[in-house]
């Protein structure tokens, strides 16, 4: 039997809903359903339907969870980010590139929380690189920096760029270079 | 933002009329000073000119009855009209709301008397008059709970709405829901707070940095924390660390969510009624508000350490 807007608008009006139990449940016949909510003008069932449908998965879901996370509202895009890290690592990879560029550091921090530990997004590895070695009080640099940990790419020197000469030798041996890129199977859809 | 309580307004059994029972027994109209035997601590809501009600009635130092000041003063037992020198503004319930109902006003000494008995004795001569009165509405009150608000975000439902509705239906188990302060925090990074699997007893680092933020509040005192979203997404969480009675509630939570976390936190759970502060169903999905609280949920509250008699 279909899935109806009812039953999955039920499973997201609770306080506090069982996503997982929600998930299991529904399935990937709620994702239409999910889709309307997010593009919604009730803030909190957009968000909590951008968060199931990460849970369900599927490529569909990615869609939906990429609209939520173009959401005028920054709750619905925190929950996108949330969403994202339930997803694939191939498949997160771009909602969270755009996410981690987001101008709200809720949202940013977040989308940092999701990034997978094998991400194999050269961009968004580059992305959270950036945002870990950024000038100034970026109040999420701890986290790019917890988030590169995680992801064992050591932290390129900022000064790589520009060679102080005469010093070279001595910041190769001090300085860890970035991990060597490692060859990463991407999950099939 | 934030409007107080006063508690200790007592029915004279003699004139019918609420007066302030904190301080001397006054003059009551019937004669000599008024009584509080028999009556119930009626608990009213003071400086509160956000709150949803009738505002501007006022306590009279001479005869300590509550008065309506929007209208000329009327006659006071103390001799002279009564006056509203030194008193709060107090907003009453009018015409809808919890409490014992049939509270009326008197056109003729403004005074606000109890119309489920005879009418008592009213110092403008005769006896108090409904006619042309509403219905207002009074909590009894036997045991209280003190909230304190610390505002990330502000909710799209107001915080006056949800603190009405609140004490509206805790109101109806005879508990006081004190809005005891309002601070805004400055903490953008826990402004979209991971709360995990929402469990109690059990809470997150970001929960534990959250809830560290209670600033001289009492031990027995629960905090309620704004947000603006929860990860994942909730209208509210009730986990909380242990010796840190509180809540977080997000920006797009039902004018019932803070309320409902409010009970998690006293110790009641989710049912499968929708007529029920406590509905696991969504309180957005409440048919019939004010929503219930059944006698078994109403006796854990009280039995929390966080309920205190008064």
């Amino acid at each position: 039997m279909a899935v109806t807007f009812e039953q999955v608008k039920a499973a997201l009006d609770p306080e506090e809903p069982a996503y997982n139990k929600a998930a299991a449940a529904l399935g990937a016949e709620a994702l239409p359903h999910l889709a309307v909510l997010v593009a919604g003008d009730q803030m909190m069932l957009a968000s909590k339907a951008a968060y199931l449908a990460g849970l369900i998965g599927t490529a569909k879901a990615v869609d939906v969870v990429q609209r939520a996370a173009r959401s005028a509202h920054a709750s619905v895009r925190v929950a996108a980010a949330a969403a994202a890290g339930k997803l694939s690592s191939a498949d997160s990879g771009d909602v969270l590139i755009k996410l981690i560029d987001d101008g709200d550091i809720g949202v940013q921090k977040v989308a940092l929380r999701a990034v997978p530990a094998d991400a194999p997004s050269d961009a968004l590895r580059a992305r959270v690189q950036s945002l870990s070695i950024a000038k100034g009080q970026a109040p999420n640099r701890e986290l790019a920096l917890e988030t590169m940990s995680r992801m064992k790419v050591s932290v390129a020197d900022p000064t790589d760029a520009e060679p102080v000469p005469g010093a070279a030798r001595k910041r190769a041996a001090t300085t860890k270079r970035p991990a060597a890129k490692k060859a990463v199977k991407r999950k099939p859809r | 933002m934030a409007w107080g309580t006063q508690r200790n307004w007592r029915w004279c059994s003699k004139c019918q009329g609420l007066w302030f029972g904190g301080n001397s027994a006054g003059r009551c109209p019937a004669g000599g000073g008024h009584t509080k035997v028999g009556s119930g601590n009626y608990s009213l809501v003071h400086q509160a000119t956000t709150a949803p009600g009738q505002s501007n009635w006022r306590w009279c130092s001479k005869c300590q009855g509550l008065w309506f000041g929007g209208n000329p003063a009327g006659k006071c037992p103390a001799g002279g009209v009564h006056t509203k020198a030194k008193s709060g503004n107090y907003t009453l319930a009018h015409q809808s709301g919890a409490g014992q109902a049939n509270w009326r006003w008197c056109s003729k000494c403004q005074g606000l008397t109890f119309g489920g008995h005879p009418a008592g004795p009213c110092p403008a001569g005769g006896l108090h008059t409904k006619v042309g009165s509403g219905d207002y509405r009074l909590p009894i009150v036997t045991t209280r709970v003190r909230v304190h608000v610390k505002i990330l975000t502000n909710p799209n439902v107001s915080l006056d709405t949800m603190m009405h509705n609140m004490r509206e239906v805790y109101a109806t188990a005879n508990i006081d829901v004190e809005w005891a302060s309002t601070e805004s925090l400055n903490q953008p990074t826990l402004n979209d707070v991971d709360v995990g699997s929402c469990n109690m007893g059990v809470v997150t680092a970001e929960q534990a940095l959250l809830f560290a933020n209670r600033n001289s509040v009492g031990a027995n005192d629960v905090v309620v924390y704004m947000v603006r979203s929860t990860i994942p997404p909730f209208n509210g969480c009730a986990a909380h660390p242990t010796g840190r009675p509180g809540a977080v509630v997000a920006q797009g939570a039902s004018q019932w969510t803070f309320a409902h976390e409010l009970g998690h936190v006293l110790g009641i759970h989710h049912v499968n009624n929708n007529n029920r502060l406590m509905t696991g169903n969504g309180t957005a999905n409440i048919t019939n508000p004010p929503p219930d609280l059944v006698a078994s949920e109403v006796a854990t509250m009280i039995a929390s350490a966080l309920t205190v008699n008064v």
